[in-house]
């Protein structure tokens, strides 16, 4: 079978292709963009046991993936996916006013980034961020949101704080869920 | 489109003290793009509907010398594609 994922961005492609072979399809061919999507497809094939190939096609590309077993239960890091965490409401620990004005720029970035975080996670006092009356990082987090980002803000540190009512964006979350999300992304940016 | 007023600095403390001056124009910061060149990776960003209340705080309570800084007119993401970039004159 061929799926056409031209036009899709990292991590659709991988989810498509694997879907189709742990359901044990065989001649499982996709149509990709570019090679960060081909290099992400063949780590899937290589962890599933079904070997990928690539040829070009057109301006795209072409990814067949071998005939046999399918690997069961195989750990498949979502390539590419990234979260970053705040547990300062700054970068670095030095001088709180510059610190303060780079994470401000840092989220700045991140919004304008053609590839933006799965998740932006804060914790301890960097749930100030997402509850402080900075308009900008509101803003900014709420652009990332709608790019796709999730933001997940410790409650318990919230809480701590006394600053529940003053978030301003993104989810009341826990352990749990922040956990999970770095356990489910291949990295996890600490900033 | 994007468009959008810019100061760039000499130093990093004139960038901070200058965000903090014009709050009230709610200026944002943002890293220096990449087609600008300054000494200090922080540049304060105006938007065009706030430009004149931001130079008029500047000018009036600023200590920075034109020295200490420069001052951009930016357009992004028009039709010609690349980002024009215009150096203007300093605010005083």
């Amino acid at each position: 079978m061929r799926i056409d994922a031209g036009g899709k961005q990292c991590p659709i492609p991988v989810i498509m292709a694997k879907k189709e072979l742990e359901a044990g399809e065989q001649d499982v061919e996709i149509i990709v963009d570019g090679p960060t999507q081909v290099g992400n497809l063949e780590r899937l094939g290589d962890a599933l046991g079904r070997k990928a190939t690539s040829e070009a096609f057109g301006d795209k590309f072409l990814v067949k993936f071998a005939n046999g077993e399918t690997i069961k239960g195989a750990q498949v890091a979502e390539a590419d996916t990234y979260a970053v965490f705040f547990n300062t409401n700054a970068i670095g620990t030095n001088e709180s006013e510059l610190g303060g004005n780079l994470a401000k720029m840092a989220i700045f970035t991140l919004s304008e980034s053609e590839r933006v975080p799965s998740y932006v996670l804060f914790m301890n006092e960097g749930v100030k961020l997402p509850a402080g009356d900075e308009p900008q990082i509101v803003e900014n987090l709420n652009t990332l949101i709608e790019k796709g980002t999730q933001v997940l803000v410790c409650g318990t540190c919230l809480n701590f704080y006394g600053i529940k009512d003053d978030l301003k964006v993104g989810t009341v979350s826990n352990m749990y869920d922040i956990l999970g999300a770095m356990q489910e992304v291949s990295k996890v940016i600490k900033l | 489109m994007d468009e959008y007023y810019l100061l760039t600095f000499e130093s990093t403390h004139a960038a901070i003290s200058t965000e903090k001056l014009l709050k009230p124009a709610e200026v944002t910061i943002m890293p220096v793009p990449r087609f600008i060149s300054a000494s200090c990776g922080i540049s304060v960003r105006i938007r065009p509907d706030k430009k004149e209340y931001a130079e008029e705080i500047f000018r009036e309570n600023s200590r920075l010398t034109p020295d200490d800084y420069a001052y951009y007119h930016i357009i992004r993401g028009g039709a010609a594609g690349e980002p024009s970039c215009d150096r203007l004159e300093p605010i005083k």
